[in-house]
């Protein structure tokens, strides 16, 4: 009675032991003694009366740490009913020959979904000397294991599994065609990365010819193409020409794999021969194959091929393109096709090149109003600097889609000394339209100005005249530009402002978005007169502490002066959230101290655990003591679990 | 560098160029109706599996799409079931939606061009592999692989089945952070130094939630729930979106963000067909090398508020940054010239839904590709690896080996649960 107990006591050390130890990452290292202790230990729980989840953690532990030593413990498993699968776990990642061995041993004495793990298991490990056992698996057993055992000669992938699986093709073993198929195009695969190409090209033209699912002889006729290089080019021309459209796609793809030079010059030839229809498909593989040989063969298309036609060739010359095709890309954006014609216009933006902005400019010249507009549109894009005294022509324009395109154009293209013009259009607009148009361009100058004091500086001293809804604008714009002269401005505005721009300011601040407004912040939460507003600086420091990557140290003094500060239960108790953020032993032994508050108890409690389970490996000591604290304040089941569960690791 | 990988780098250049082109849809003439409307035999049928909250934001713009007919949904879950066929077939004005329980009768329907996977993470890359087995294109939610061998198995399965697959990694269409990408590659920043990724708290728990009764089989299935991962006890918080911080279930917090964010610095560094090869755990964050000399730093806290989701590129010239709010901050001043408006917020899908769906038609490469995808996805696992052995992990990203590691190294894969394998 006296030894059951103290193998009792013994086994439920051991087992919480383990558990402890795999139970949340991360793992300590396990080396030398230590690492045959833990095994030991590990082996002592699996085969004791421990829960289904102790072994479970003490499986996934040995597939790291075990030795050769513990295969034979795990074998006994692998016929045991939820066991099994965790013994895998374990002996799949073991490099020992035992572990092969015993796993060839357990195909003879298991069967049905068992049996099929451990052949998953063998194929994983690509055992050779599983082979034989395999094929007569594959050649005797239900279909279920005989595609497994057909899988697995598949990952193994050696000549002689090619050889069996090829001889399989002709009906001779007892799994789905879809399995044989499978593990004929892995075996291909991994030979093929090995360097054994012609084998695996074999072993593909054996499943094209085999009967065998489409889409098997589809990826076989896809790999046999690839691994035949240039040789698989007359493969690839007979399915530019199938009948069938997939097999015709499938040409595509593996043109886009080849070589490119060869790929195109190939489907350059074919370009007028494939069947109707195709030919768009073609001129989109054309480019992405980026050969500039393409170009003219595009360029044809543009001007006199079908819609579809035309479409692919621009998509293909935003890739290939050059300054010579402005010219049909022009054409082509001005034409009825709105499809065609967007497609050209979005190419014009971004083809590459000083010498296409200096083709696309001569377009604001033009007198016919499409062809101006879209020269405003591109060039604004494009922000073709040289182009500003038309843009600011046409912005005077009496047609207000000019006049709003120009607008347009010129945020994207005007400098700092132009914005002042801007502004007196905010302030002063011609009509709603243009109220927000020139809003747009506003945003889109401001954020791009290399020197964002100088750009807070000239959007400040357009505030004072704004009305409340433009300097609700102003203030948000000083927001994306950001800098220390848009924070003086926006702060002056929260301390001296009407209680309408104090409103505004305060807002603008909270959702500020660099962390340098945190001094400020604290000051006007102690200072302002309003509450609300004191209410809402104290809010927007808080986010300051939580939102932005600042160093743990000062984060943790942010916490202290903001709970200085704060009078309410809702701050204090984000705050004390926000210490939870905070992945030290100081933040830890600070929120703790808000364990004694009733109002804060419940919070601190989970801050406690999410700063301690972070922090666990390097500061147990720190950890127990907190835990014990959680746990007397009586905290919430779920929190008490976690500080328990704690508790005993950091034990 | 393989063909495969050679076409990928050529094309992020392209794509660059044309980073603020919204590229028009080419819907082919004989795609359209005479009234413009696509005629039914020239839409994209898509099927969805596993769609709850972020999965029936992506099919409402799906649904959207003038082309695509959706037509069926497969989950573990009857209430998912029938609030997805009753989100279709409202927008349909019909009753046609079919609902499954059996994923080999939905992967079966030949009419199906393509899947929605919103599954939790567990299932993203189990049931990618099987779509592309079945010859299905893919739009996957992310994280799309829970190791770095199902990253592999996902990316080498996709380019075996030539599917079109795009993981939900959206912000690679979205404004800023192609202009942020854009001028990373065009050489603004100067020579590149330090690429950033916001991350979130790595941890994850092998805990389990106490045991409770299993529902009928019929409302949720368990067993499919759990699909490839290890058994465990039902429990009902699980099934409603409480499998995350769980170890077998989620793949922590670096991935969580990261699937996202280390994926755009892997684009900025113009490494998206390879990852870095020293990772050095502090506190939550990792920092990481790159073999050009450039560092990752991935970090749970933010920078400057921009967002959720935030980068930061810094080179030598200057530096950039941008996050899901749209805003971007760059310095010095000079380089603020480039600055530019952006409304769209960074976890909007819309562009890249459109793009998947063009690149079904044309079979075009995505720009969230598998391979790119699995590139940026081994980065965040190999992290995790490293933080969870609190130790510096050096990495051989050709062969996706730790080196000198052995403990590292068992853990870039696990078994799935008997069926089911990758």
């Amino acid at each position: 009675m006296k030894y059951h107990c103290v193998l009792l006591a013994f086994l439920t050390v051991v087992a919480t032991a383990t558990v402890a130890l795999a139970q949340n990452s991360p793992l300590p290292l396990a080396t030398g003694q230590d690492r045959d202790e833990e095994v030991k230990k590990a082996l002592t729980t699996i085969t004791s009366e421990a829960p289904l989840q102790e072994k479970a953690v003490a499986c996934k532990r040995l597939g790291v740490i075990g030795t050769a030593n513990v295969v034979p413990v795990l074998a006994e498993l692998l016929d045991q009913e939820q066991m099994a699968h965790y013994a895998r776990i374990a002996l799949e990642p073991l490099p020992y020959p035992e572990v092969d061995q015993a796993l060839r041993d357990a195909l003879d004495r298991l069967d049905g979904l068992y049996r099929i793990g451990v052949i998953n298991t063998i194929g994983n490990r690509r055992d050779t000397g599983a082979i034989s056992s395999l094929v007569k698996l594959m050649e005797t057993a239900d279909a279920a294991t005989a595609g497994a055992a057909a899988g697995a000669l598949g990952r193994i992938a050696t000549e002689e599994t090619a050889r069996v699986l090829r001889k399989a093709l002709a009906g001779s073993g007892k799994a789905t065609a879809t399995a044989l198929g499978d593990a004929c195009l892995v075996c291909a695969q991994t030979l093929h990365r090995e360097g054994k190409s012609e084998l695996a090209v074999e072993l593909l033209d054996g499943v094209r010819n085999a009967d065998m699912p489409k889409h098997i002889v589809w990826a076989a006729t896809r790999d046999a193409i690839v691994y035949r290089g240039d040789g698989g080019l007359p493969i690839l021309i007979e399915q530019l020409h199938n009948d069938d459209a997939d097999f015709f796609l499938l040409a595509l793809q593996c043109a886009r794999v080849l070589d490119h030079v060869q790929a195109a010059k190939t489907l350059l030839e074919q370009l007028d021969r494939v069947p109707e229809g195709r030919k768009s498909y073609v001129l989109l593989a054309l480019g992405d194959l980026g050969q500039r040989s393409a170009v003219p063969a595009l360029v044809e298309a543009v001007r006199g091929g079908t819609a579809a036609e035309r479409l692919a060739a621009i998509r293909s010359l935003g890739q290939l393109g050059s300054a010579d095709e402005v010219q049909v890309l022009v054409e082509a954006a001005l034409q009825s096709d709105a499809a065609a014609a967007e497609a050209a216009r979005q190419v014009l933006k971004t083809l590459p090149g000083e010498d296409v902005d200096r083709r696309l400019v001569p377009l604001l010249d033009s007198k016919n109003q499409q062809r101006l507009a879209l020269g405003l549109d591109v060039v604004g894009y494009r922000r073709i600097h040289a182009a500003m005294p038309k843009l600011l022509a046409a912005a005077d324009s009496s047609v207000e889609e000019i006049q709003l395109a120009a607008i347009g154009a010129l945020g994207e293209t005007m400098s700092l000394e132009d914005m002042d013009q801007l502004v007196q259009w905010m302030l002063h607009p011609r009509s709603d339209k243009a109220a927000e148009a020139v809003k747009q361009a506003l945003k889109a100058a401001s954020i791009r100005m290399p020197d964002p004091d100088q750009c807070a500086a000239k959007l400040a001293a357009h505030l004072e005249q704004a009305s409340l809804e433009d300097k609700r604008f102003l203030m948000d714009l000083l927001n994306s530009v950001g800098g220390s002269q848009a924070l003086k401005t926006v702060v002056a505005a929260a301390r001296e402002g009407s209680p309408e721009v104090q409103d505004i300011a305060t807002q603008v601040l909270g959702e500020w978005m660099s962390p340098d407004v945190a001094d400020d912040l604290l000051d006007l939460a102690k200072t302002l007169d309003d509450e609300r507003f004191r209410i809402r600086a104290l809010r927007a420091y808080i986010r300051i502490i939580r939102q932005f990557g600042l160093p743990d140290d000062q984060r943790l003094a942010m916490c202290e002066a903001a709970m200085q500060v704060a009078g309410r239960n809702a701050e204090r108790e984000l705050i004390v959230t926000a210490l939870g953020r905070i992945q030290n032993a100081k933040a830890l032994r600070k929120v703790v101290e808000y364990l004694g508050d009733d109002a804060l108890k419940a919070e601190a409690a989970l801050s406690a655990v999410d700063i301690a389970e972070k922090i666990l490996a390097r500061n147990r000591r720190a950890v127990a003591d907190a835990m014990q604290k959680v746990l007397d304040s009586d905290p919430p089941s779920d929190v008490a679990g976690r500080a328990r569960r704690l508790l005993n690791r950091a034990k | 560098m393989s063909q495969q990988n050679r076409a990928i780098r050529r094309r992020t250049f392209l794509q660059v160029t044309g980073a603020a082109l919204a590229v028009p849809t080419i819907v082919p003439s004989r795609v359209l109706g005479r009234d413009g409307a696509v005629a039914p035999s020239e839409r994209i049928v898509m099927g969805g599996f596993g769609i709850g909250r972020r999965g029936g934001y992506d099919l409402g713009i799906f649904l959207e799409q003038p082309d695509v007919q959706f037509v069926a949904i497969c989950d573990a879950r009857e209430k998912r079931r029938t609030e997805v066929k009753a989100m279709a077939d409202q927008k349909y004005g019909n009753h046609d939606c079919k609902m499954y329980n059996n994923m080999d009768e939905f992967l079966g329907r030949a009419d199906i061009d393509a899947v929605l996977i919103a599954t939790g993470d567990r299932w993203h890359t189990m049931a990618s592999i099987l779509a592309a087995k079945a010859g299905k294109d893919i739009y996957c939610e992310k994280p799309c692989s829970l190791t770095l061998a199902e990253s592999r198995a996902l990316a080498e399965t996709i380019r075996r089945y030539g599917r079109v697959y795009q993981a939900g990694t959206q912000r690679r269409n979205i404004g800023n952070f192609e202009l942020a990408i854009h001028l990373a590659h065009s050489g603004k920043l100067g020579k590149l130094h330090t690429v950033h990724a916001n991350t979130r708290n790595p941890a994850t728990s092998h805990d389990w939630l106490p045991a409770e009764p299993e529902p009928p089989k019929s409302e949720v299935d368990w067993n499919w729930w759990l699909g490839p991962t290890p058994w465990r006890p039902y429990n009902a918080r699980y099934v409603a979106g409480g499998w995350r911080g769980h170890y077998d279930f989620h793949g922590g917090g670096i991935l969580e963000w990261g699937a996202h964010t280390v994926d755009l610095c892997q684009w900025a560094n113009q490494a998206d067909d390879t990852a870095p090869v020293e990772y050095d755990p502090q506190g939550s964050h990792v920092i990481c090398r790159y073999a050009n000399g450039v560092k990752l730093v991935m970090r749970d806290t933010g920078w400057m508020g921009l967002g959720t989701c935030s980068v930061r590129f810094e080179g030598d010239e200057g530096w950039v940054e941008t996050g899901d709010s749209g805003a971007m901050e760059l310095g010095p001043g000079k380089l603020r010239s480039e600055h530019r408006v952006f409304t769209m917020k960074g976890t909007t899908p819309t562009n890249h839904i459109r793009q998947f769906l063009d690149c079904v038609k044309s079979r075009a490469l995505t720009r969230s590709n598998a391979d790119t995808t699995a590139q940026s996805h081994v980065a965040c696992h190999a992290a995790y690896i490293a933080w969870q052995l609190g130790r510096t992990c050096k990495f051989d990203p050709n062969k996706e080996e730790f080196i000198g590691d052995e403990e590292a190294n068992r853990m870039r894969s696990r078994a799935m649960r008997e069926p089911w394998h990758i």
